[in-house]
């Protein structure tokens, strides 16, 4: 590693035959995907359709060490209703609790995944919650987040303008708040009873439970009403979390203790961006990707000190078509995941 | 294992001056012996590790001459440079790039001059060399610290390959293929040397390489032979497990620091005596060390038994502190906010988390110090051995843009705003779906009653159709036509016969014929019985069986029978089915002045039987007899 590697690399073949990169193509685009967190199922992940109709399909998918190919695994894949808008697997490195997969479309499901009995694997929808306790329907859910400092809490953000908080041992909802005026689009937690959501509406808000009555709004969008659609809180260093403006190629990095004022705004995208994660073990680094095919990993640790002209990435990867999906694994961590049309790319940092 | 803390701390007090000035005595002479030394064989480097003025008790690099491969060159003269200029050169341009990157994080901007070295112009040998520099070990970790700790020499073969528990920084060595280490306590400090070559144990190597680094007046004693062959040890045992990020940095150094275990190893002083007692103190704590007292230069001599016994004892104690104490570790922030002199100690004495620890002290060590030179590195997890990153290094210009006009954020919008109204169009039709099962069973049974009533009435048309001599067509509204009309012909014959019957009953008793009297001839006529005929005739009249003709009929072939009235004249006729008969009958009532109205004919099995209604044109009408003739000479004429 400490080798000084050639710096002058051009064209993502000879990346790919150089360095590590698996590639999986599925048959239909991918949206919704994720890594799973345990240690005894490494370099697994989820990946899930987007069909615009009802039947969509979920598929575990695992790197075979020997093969080197990613393969998807038939008999625990699973159709589900509706294009899961996120996939996440339960926050549980040392498997201590049964293999959940929670996704996210016109309601929260939870699905076990039975892996370890040859015999009789498959998965099973353990439980359905449905927070809409007038009728039968639910507002869809755009996004959700699984709290790791406390996994029995799950946030659910929806476009009936409401942010449901669910204690999923229970299976019962903890907290419904009406967190905007606007749809909901994205929620994060920043630690235990903590969580912010971003909006149609253009703020950040970040809710702390103790006292749901009130909320701070942290940014909002510079032209008023310009819907903030994805935001990824920072888990080493819960002061920042980053932001994605609608139609917008930057992404905004705020400091929860100096609302409005955002700590450095990333613009070296030549596109909409799509997708943020910030890394998983180091408090100053995060990926972006986007329409423009890259994703790009940068360095905050200078945040504090103004750069001229900007602050450029450290590096850059270009995939073959516009990055829809960015996951960055916390189990794995020099290791990141993108989902770009019907294939899903795992790329070591 | 406090007992000599306070000793060393004011022994440190106290000598730290005097080791100031020894250590400044040191460099210049102590560069040129490393310099003669390593290249006299030809090894790839040599270090000097010595004791950290700052931190007492650790080992921090203090010189070192580089001696290995070079990739670029960059000097301002031109000119013919000795060797060894060129050597010492190089080593100083190393240790300018690492001064220069480990200031890094206080000048951010700080451009090196342009014949310094940058991290592109070295080759993995160098980056190991100046990585070193970055290294400090507390008392008995790491190569060097175990051999100050032990005061013995430690030869590491195939450090390349070693346990990162064994060796810290095997990867790097890996990384520069280097093979062999040796390192040896001298000075008060420890001279390490390494190369690219596998070098087996050399005793008199060490001996050679001593008497370069001392003065030509003191003796070269023997050296203990301690083996440390790693050759056996699970190179690839690295676990990936990740760092636990618990702790801030400070918080995680006030710990160490705090930690009762951490051994406090007495920096020195010149004196030798005083060195010894604590070199025997802490030897202590590797078992069956002899440690005779000395002078601090000269080799402590041990005998096989002794150093097998250390060697062994070695491996247990590492084995043992393996097993015990959690892995705590310590998560290095290159936070620009976190300034600190040197980088991230390596952690807590116990020694798997060394493993961890040499990830930790790496991973901090490039990315604080390479920060400028916009590289990451996070992590040196190895798999399949290869360690190649998939990301290049962002450069600004030449990215080439995507196609300016598609929506941005198609798909996130996408999913965001139109699965949204997926779900409420699709629920719609879930509904209808969940309706339709239930009408379907009904819908089935009513269609199959349906369809049983339509047959049975197809079937009743058929045999209908069949009864009446319907010309031919067989649709339904012809049949129901023809049945009527047949309907209505029989009960009008019904009625004439009754009336004739009538009328015969008065003809018997009257002899009157009225102008009126309906004429009726059939076949039966050559029969001369009267009587019968109108009991013929009814039966002809009335029953039109399928089986009529054969039934009551002697001859077998023709039928005819004619009743005119009123102008109106209705013919029935059967006979074999012969082509153009139809047509002749036609032609041959045209002839006679009867206006052919109606004609129906229908031929079954062979038999034909036609239908005609006539009315006479002219004044008088023919008489049935002349028609009969008529229509039998076509029949027989065919």
């Amino acid at each position: 590693m400490g080798a000084s590697s050639d710096p002058n690399q051009d064209g993502s073949d000879e990346q790919q035959r150089r360095s590590e990169i698996y590639t999986y193509e599925a048959p239909w685009h991918i949206y919704a995907m994720n890594w799973s967190v345990r240690k005894d199922k490494k370099y697994r992940l989820a990946i899930a359709s987007l069909l615009e109709q009802f039947p969509n399909r979920v598929e575990i998918v695992q790197l075979d060490d020997y093969t080197g190919e990613i393969r998807s695994d038939s008999a625990i894949s699973f159709d589900h209703p509706y294009p899961p808008t996120k996939l996440i697997f339960v926050p549980d490195k040392d498997c201590q609790r049964p293999d959940l997969l929670a996704s996210s479309s016109d309601f929260l499901r939870l699905w076990q995944i039975s892996d370890s009995d040859s015999s009789s694997r498959r998965v099973e929808l353990k439980c359905l919650l449905n927070n809409n306790r007038n009728s039968e329907f639910s507002g869809p859910l755009t996004s959700f987040d699984w709290n790791e400092a406390e996994p029995r809490r799950i946030g659910t953000s929806s476009i009936d303008t409401t942010c449901t908080i669910w204690d999923i041992e229970k299976e019962v909802v903890d907290t419904q708040l009406i967190a905007h005026d606007k749809e909901v689009y994205d929620i994060a937690w920043g630690g235990v009873g903590v969580f912010a959501s971003v909006s149609a509406d253009g703020s950040v808000r970040v809710f702390d439970l103790r006292d749901k009555e009130h909320s701070t709004i942290i940014y909002e969008s510079s032209e008023p009403d310009t819907p903030l659609v994805r935001l990824g809180w920072n888990k080493q260093d819960p002061r920042y979390m980053a932001t994605i403006i609608m139609d917008s190629s930057k992404v905004v990095v705020l400091d929860i203790r100096f609302p409005t004022l955002p700590v450095v705004e990333l613009q070296r995208h030549q596109a909409g961006v799509n997708a943020i994660a910030w890394a998983p073990h180091s408090s100053c680094h995060i990926c972006t990707a986007g329409d423009d095919s890259q994703a790009l990993i940068w360095d905050l640790s200078s945040m504090g000190q103004p750069v001229e002209g900007g602050l450029d990435p450290i590096l850059a990867y270009t995939a073959g078509a516009e990055i829809e999906q960015l996951q960055w694994s916390s189990s794995q961590p020099d290791w990141v995941a993108i989902a770009f049309s019907n294939k899903l790319q795992i790329l070591r940092v | 294992m406090y007992a000599n803390g306070d000793v060393t701390f004011y022994s440190s007090c106290i000598s730290s001056a005097a080791v100031k000035l020894h250590l400044k005595e040191m460099p210049q002479n102590l560069r040129t012996h490393l310099a003669l030394a390593v290249q006299s064989f030809q090894w790839s480097y040599a270090i000097f590790w010595s004791v950290s003025c700052i931190q007492p008790g650790m080992l921090e690099w203090c010189e070192g001459y580089y001696n290995g491969d070079i990739k670029t060159r960059k000097t301002v003269q031109v000119a013919e440079v000795d060797m060894d200029q060129l050597g010492l050169q190089r080593s100083d341009q190393l240790r300018e790039l690492y001064v220069s990157l480990s200031l890094g994080d206080t000048k951010p901007q700080a451009k090196r001059p342009t014949t310094a070295l940058s991290p592109e112009d070295l080759t993995d040998a160098e980056w190991y060399f100046l990585v070193c520099m970055s290294f400090v070990f507390n008392a008995n970790q790491g190569l060097p610290g175990r051999t100050l700790a032990a005061n013995q020499m430690i030869w590491l073969c195939n450090a390349h390959r070693a346990d990162t528990k064994v060796f810290s920084r095997s990867l790097l060595a890996k990384s520069a293929s280097i093979k062999t280490i040796v390192c040896f306590p001298h000075s008060g400090g420890v001279v390490e040397l390494g190369t690219t070559e596998l070098v087996p144990e050399d005793p008199s190597l060490i001996r050679h390489i001593s008497s370069f680094l001392e003065s030509p007046s003191v003796a070269v004693p023997l050296i203990p032979n301690l083996v440390f062959d790693s050759s056996s040890c699970n190179p690839n045992g690295l676990n990936l497990e990740r760092l636990d990020h618990a702790h801030m940095l400070e918080d995680g150094l006030d710990r160490l620091m705090d930690d009762p275990y951490m051994e406090m190893c007495s920096p020195y002083n010149s004196s030798d005596d005083f060195a010894n007692n604590l070199l025997r103190e802490e030897s202590n704590l590797v078992e069956g060390v002899g440690g005779e007292a000395s002078k601090l230069q000269s080799w402590p001599v041990m005998e096989d038994a002794v150093s097998n016994c250390l060697n062994n004892s070695v491996n247990s104690s590492d084995c043992v502190s393996q097993t015990e104490g959690e892995l705590e570790k310590v998560i290095p922030h290159s936070d620009g906010n976190k300034e600190k002199k040197s980088c991230v100690q390596e952690c807590n004495q116990k020694t798997p988390s060394e493993g961890q620890g040499n990830d930790v002290h790496y991973h901090s060590v490039l990315s604080y110090l390479l920060k400028s030179s916009h590289q990451l590195i996070l992590g040196p997890y190895i798999r399949n051995g290869s360690t190649e990153s998939s990301f290049v290094f962002w450069r600004k210009v030449g990215v080439p843009g995507p196609q300016r006009g598609t929506t941005p954020q198609k798909l996130l919008k996408k999913v965001l705003f139109e699965v949204a109204r997926l779900h409420q169009s699709c629920r719609g039709e879930s509904d209808k779906h969940r309706i339709c099962p239930k009408s379907d069973e009904a819908d089935r049974n009513h269609v199959l009653s349906e369809r049983k009533r339509r047959e049975k009435i197809n079937e009743r048309f058929m045999i209908l159709g069949s009864l009446v001599p319907s010309g031919g067509k067989a649709d339904k509204v012809s049949v129901l036509d023809h049945t009527i009309e047949h309907l209505r012909k029989l009960e009008r014959r019904v009625e004439e016969l009754e009336s004739y019957k009538e009328a015969m009953e008065r003809e018997s008793t009257t002899h009157s014929k009225s102008q009126d009297a309906i004429e009726r001839t059939s076949d039966n006529y050559r029969d001369d019985n009267n009587s019968k005929r109108p009991a013929m005739n009814k039966r002809k009249a009335g029953h039109r069986d399928k089986t009529g003709p054969r039934l009551r009929d002697s001859s077998p072939t023709d039928n005819i029978t004619i009743s005119v009235s009123n102008k109106v004249v209705l013919i029935e006729m059967r006979c074999l089915f012969k082509e153009h008969v139809l047509f002749e009958v036609m032609e041959m009532l045209s002839k006679i002045h009867l206006e052919t109205q109606t004609i129906q004919s229908s031929t079954i099995d062979g038999t034909l039987s036609i239908t005609v209604n006539a009315k006479c044109e002219g004044l008088k009408s023919p008489s049935a007899v002349v028609i009969k003739e008529a229509l039998q000479k076509i029949i027989s004429k065919c």
